[in-house]
């Protein structure tokens, strides 16, 4: 049974999908039983989709037709 | 991700090499054939290498250039793309690559490096002791605008190990590829770089009265 510093420790792997597998059902059952890694692991989780979400750019509109005319120049 | 070895390449006209561990290498392609796996292959990924480009030039003229040049490398290379294997990742570390040879240079900036050792911050601790509806308020403040000034910030290694792998959402070892550089030092770059970055959302939101001020904390 991992203990709150392992957890958090291997918090970072798990929510970038990098922890060994071995090492998943220790820490998710650590996280059914601790509110307040549970806590943090969410924080972290939704920290990291805010980042995701709000870092998107939309292409001008002229782009693809800009790099088809880039590519149609290209001697291969 | 698709073991190499286990694809199936559709067009065996097009096949002239067996590599060493029986994966394909296309070494000619048609014209017509090269634009149509373009067409088809690498069009849909355009919109998120456009942001990719953005947030790597951090100006929206120099991410069209960059891009552009990207792609006219992609698109004469793309006979060394292995069918199957991971395009995305392919077609990143064409865009990497450019933007080193190209842009980088020409900024003739030394390497710049986060300047100080940020303790154990994280924003977790500066929302402190979180209510669900602090956070929720926290985290509804912050703009789109902030979260790019926040990663634009970044010196350029950790800027672009933090895009790669919190918006992109790439694997540590697509990540080391892609910068062509050990598993270690991208963990370490991700770690270093995104301290930096929740301590710029940690500024703003304290800026705006969400915090308590770094220099009242104890």
């Amino acid at each position: 049974m991992a203990n709150c510093s392992e957890t958090i420790a291997d918090l970072t792997a798990y929510l970038d999908g990098e922890l060994p597998e071995s090492r998943l059902g220790e820490l998710r059952e650590h996280l059914d039983r601790c509110l307040s890694c549970d806590d943090r692991a969410c924080f972290e989780e939704k920290l990291k989709a805010l980042i995701r979400e709000r870092c998107t750019e939309s292409m001008p509109v002229d782009m693809l037709s800009k790099i088809r005319a880039r590519i149609s120049q290209v001697e291969v | 991700m698709t073991d190499s070895t286990d694809q199936v390449v559709d067009q065996p006209d097009v096949i002239d090499g067996v590599q060493n561990d029986g994966s394909i290498l296309r070494t000619s392609l048609s014209t017509e054939e090269r634009t149509r796996l373009f067409e088809e292959q690498v069009v849909p990924f355009l919109d998120r290498l456009y942001g990719a480009a953005v947030r790597y030039t951090r100006d929206p003229v120099a991410a069209e250039d960059l891009l552009q040049e990207a792609m006219a490398k992609a698109y004469s290379a793309f006979h060394q793309y292995q069918q199957g294997t991971n395009l995305k990742a392919w077609l990143y570390r064409i865009l990497h690559n450019t933007y080193i040879s190209q842009y980088r240079k020409k900024q003739r900036r030394p390497q710049e490096d986060l300047q100080h050792e940020l303790e154990d911050f994280s924003l977790y601790k500066a929302v402190g002791g979180t209510t669900r509806s602090a956070e929720a308020e926290v985290f509804e403040a912050i703009t789109d605008d902030e979260v790019k000034e926040a990663l634009a910030e970044l010196p350029d290694t950790f800027r672009m190990a933090v895009f790669l792998a919190d918006v992109e959402g790439f694997a540590y070892k697509d990540i080391a590829e892609i910068m062509d550089t050990p598993i270690g030092t991208v963990m370490s770059r991700l770690h270093r770089g995104r301290k930096q970055l929740q301590k710029s959302l940690a500024q703003y939101a304290a800026s705006r009265g969400l915090l308590a001020d770094e220099d009242e904390e104890v």
